[in-house]
């Protein structure tokens, strides 16, 4: 692996860490006693020091050494959870962002910075009393840690099993020289002794050998190197050596195999091997649950067991990510090339369709058709799935954000996620994390009240905003509800008024005063403040959704809060389609959209100034599109009533499409246009039809911007 | 008490085992007693182990008496606690 793509991947792993921390420090201020969320904590440090040693980011990974050792005095309970400790850890957290991520770095402020910090983690390590116990154990560990930070210069890992035979003394060997030989060939990295075949003294033959070792070495040796410490008696005992450095390197530097809870509390110093020995021992003649035998026994307590089942859950995790990190890119190229195989495949089947239905070969074609049919769709589903990811990760950094801006303005504010295992195609979520971000930042700024009014109105004086997702009919539905004051409905439809969007004496539906505040440059705040107010933000935050071809709608009810709710398609690769016909040509128009499809009367049709040609529809009258002028494409249907009317809709805006004629609906892999081919907003990409024939995708939202302007 | 020599391992190991064995059937504490010792074979270690074993299940007490770092080494890689 090329050193920059080692970099890439902690990157991408480091982004994941920082998250889960930042979410976890804002849990832990509300849980202070919580040692599952501390220890977690710990171990996000210890992995994101181990990490960055692998990546030879020596600044971040002495940092978060330090930052660990913190940790593990807050773990041991010699450090306080309190305010100081939490606004220390999140500086720290700024400060290791900054120095991955930052592209304007600036060197000498970041050395500054990091003095400051070190300063005030030493303060706090200092008035740790430091006990034997732990120095011992940070010894051990602080010499893995140093051997990792080298793992790309030169070292491999070996494991070593061996098996000596029982009469191996008699041949003047002794097994432990070996092993001590094998060990000072590198670094220890991990030993399992197995003690299991070793007999009470009454039973014991002590001129026997019966321990038997599976080590892991760290060394700059070769395998012949550790080859020749076994070359006695490699012949005639069981003795294994196999280089694992390649599981070392892609598992994040540690060695990720399949730990059983007794190793684990072994490694933690929990149980004592003859502990450990002696509830296998019982678990083998009983049959029970080793965790329930470790509680019985008395050799650990509840709380160690669930720590370690925890870590357990934690390495099979790991291991699970690390299989499935494949580059969306990649995905994509298949879904591309899955997209021709149908396209292929509706080739043949027109083939077949037009044989005889008497002729058998077509029979046969046809049948054998279905069947690929089915798996390709079958196929279909699975590459979709694997784009799909849950949305909890996106919602828990916002965490730490709401925390920061309500202390910014002063307010008492709680975030509630609901929902985080909703999945949702990896790119909406990477593009919906900005439009939240922004409408968060809203219900915090111009929402939720301070504590004194909200106590006066008879509320908490903490305020809650919710966050939650859902599947519901084929869609991902995201609220944003925040229990604040509300939006108020007069100031929206003054603002409206004196932006010349609404005349004094118009009826306007309270949906309608909502969707004034998606308007560019609306904004009914008396101040701007740092967070929002500017009158920039909502009308971006809805073209990045309409974007990502979802929608958005505002509820609202005075004093009692704000739900924002936005309907997002599952995936953006396949959408469900209308194939329409205008001339010789078919056009797609997404499924979403679609309100309706109507046939005018021709007294329908009028022509208002101010507003161009519009069609009357359910009681109001509509803007109408002739897509055959847009798209100058010959077609006999010219006159409204003669063609069809399709009723699409963005935001609260519906206009009508004239089409010639309804083709029917259908699954389409969505294929990107250069922007070389068309500038129109009104096109969002192609498909290729079972013809080979391409069809153009509207884009609604972008088609009635277009006829805005 | 029993002393370990320079010499102890597996050439004399029958007879600390059988010195163990008349320890834990007299005593309730069995001493094992290092301080002559700079390094010990498998054989010794195996012998601690299972007299640490046989002490914890019969209730009596096991103490390893004056060992040197090298001798806590070497019990270190057969697993055992430091």
């Amino acid at each position: 692996m090329a050193e920059s793509s080692i970099v890439e991947v902690f990157m991408g792993e480091a982004k994941e860490l920082l998250e889960n921390l930042e979410s976890d420090i804002v849990s832990l201020e509300e849980n202070v006693d919580d040692t599952e969320i501390i220890n977690r904590i710990f171990r996000y440090f210890h992995t994101l020091k181990g990490s960055s040693g692998i990546a030879g980011l020596t600044s971040i990974y002495e940092f978060s050494h330090k930052l660990e050792n913190l940790l593990d005095s807050v773990r041991s309970g010699q450090v306080k959870v309190d305010k100081k400790l939490i606004d220390l850890v999140f500086a720290s957290i700024d400060w290791i962002k900054d120095e991955i991520f930052s592209e304007d770095h600036d060197a000498e402020k970041s050395g500054k910075e990091v003095e400051k910090l070190l300063e005030q983690i030493s303060i706090l390590n200092k008035a740790v009393s430091k006990t034997e116990s732990s120095a011992e154990g940070e010894d051990d560990e602080e010499e893995t840690d140093e051997a990792l930070l080298r793992t790309y210069d030169g070292y491999k890992y070996f494991r070593i099993k061996t098996v000596f035979r029982e009469d191996v003394f008699e041949s003047g060997i002794d097994p432990l020289m070996i092993i001590e030989d094998c060990v000072n060939t590198g670094i220890l990295v991990t030993k399992n002794v197995n003690r299991k075949n070793l007999p009470s003294i009454n039973d014991i033959d002590p001129e026997k050998c019966y321990l038997s070792w599976d080590l892991i070495i760290k060394t700059q040796g070769t395998l012949k190197d550790i080859n020749d410490v076994f070359i006695f008696v490699a012949d005639d005992n069981d003795i294994s050596i196999e280089d694992v450095t390649a599981q070392f390197i892609s598992k994040d530097g540690k060695y990720l195999q399949d730990k059983k809870l007794g190793e684990i509390m072994l490694d933690k110093g929990i149980l004592t091997e003859e502990e450990l020995e002696d509830a296998i021992d019982i678990q083998e003649s009983e049959r029970s649950k080793i965790g329930d035998i470790i509680l019985k026994k008395g050799y650990a307590s509840e709380n160690d067991i669930r720590e370690a089942l925890d870590e357990q859950d934690r390495l099979k995790k790991k291991i699970e990510v690390s299989t499935v990190r494949v580059d969306t890119g990649k995905l994509d190229n298949l879904l591309n090339l899955l997209g021709e195989i149908v396209i292929g495949q509706s080739g043949l089947a027109q083939i077949a369709d037009e044989l005889e239905d008497d002729n058998e070969t077509g029979f046969l074609l046809k049948n054998a058709l279905y069947g690929l049919d089915r798996i390709t769709r079958e196929f279909q589903e699975q590459i979709m799935s694997i784009r799909m990811i849950p949305i909890g990760p996106s919602f828990e950094q916002f965490k730490r954000f709401v925390r920061d801006s309500a202390s910014s303005t002063g307010k008492d504010i709680k975030l509630k996620i609901e929902g985080g295992d909703t999945e949702l195609d990896k790119t909406v979520i990477e593009k919906i994390s900005d439009p939240l971000k922004h409408m968060i930042r809203n219900s915090i700024d111009h929402g939720i009240e301070l504590s004194d009014e909200r106590s006066k109105a008879g509320k908490n004086p903490a305020g809650q905003i919710n966050l939650r997702a859902f599947h519901q009919e084929g869609n991902v539905f995201i609220e944003i509800v925040d229990d604040g004051r509300g939006i108020d409905l007069t100031a929206i439809r003054k603002k409206a008024e004196e932006l010349g969007l609404i005349k004094e004496d118009d009826e306007i539906s309270r949906d309608r005063l909502f969707s004034f505040l998606f308007h560019p440059g609306f904004s009914t705040a008396k101040e701007v403040g740092d967070l929002s107010g500017r009158g920039v933000g909502m009308d971006v935050v809805k073209t990045n959704i309409e974007e990502l071809r979802g929608s958005i709608e505002i509820k609202s009810e005075k004093g009692k809060g704000t739900t924002i709710r936005i309907k997002l398609p599952l995936t953006l690769a396949i959408i469900d389609g209308m194939m329409v016909r205008i001339g010789r040509n078919i056009y797609i128009i997404p499924l979403l959209s679609i309100i309706e499809s109507t046939q005018p009367k021709q007294e329908d049709i009028r022509t208002i100034e101010g507003k161009g040609e519009v069609v009357h529809f359910r009681g109001e009258y509509i803007s109408l599109i002739r897509l055959y002028e847009s798209f100058d494409v010959q077609t006999e249907c010219t006159n409204p009533w003669e063609s069809l009317v399709i009723v699409v809709e963005s935001g609260a805006t519906r206009v009508g499409i004239m089409v010639d004629d309804l083709l029917g609906q259908q699954q389409i892999v969505i294929k990107s246009l250069d922007s070389y081919i068309t500038r129109s907003r009104a096109v969002s990409g192609a498909a290729i039809m079972g013809d080979g024939k391409v069809a153009l995708i509207l884009d609604i939202h972008g088609l009635i911007e277009d006829l805005h302007n | 008490m029993i002393k370990l020599t320079e010499n102890s391992g597996v050439k004399n190991i029958k007879d600390i085992h059988k010195e163990i064995k008349n320890e834990l059937k007299k005593n309730e504490e069995v001493i094992i007693d290092f301080s002559s010792v700079d390094r010990i074979d498998l054989s010794i270690v195996q012998l601690v182990i299972s007299t640490g074993r046989e002490s914890k299940n019969s209730g009596k007490t096991l103490r390893l008496k004056a060992v040197s770092e090298k001798v806590k080494y070497l019990m270190q890689l057969c697993g055992l606690k430091a």
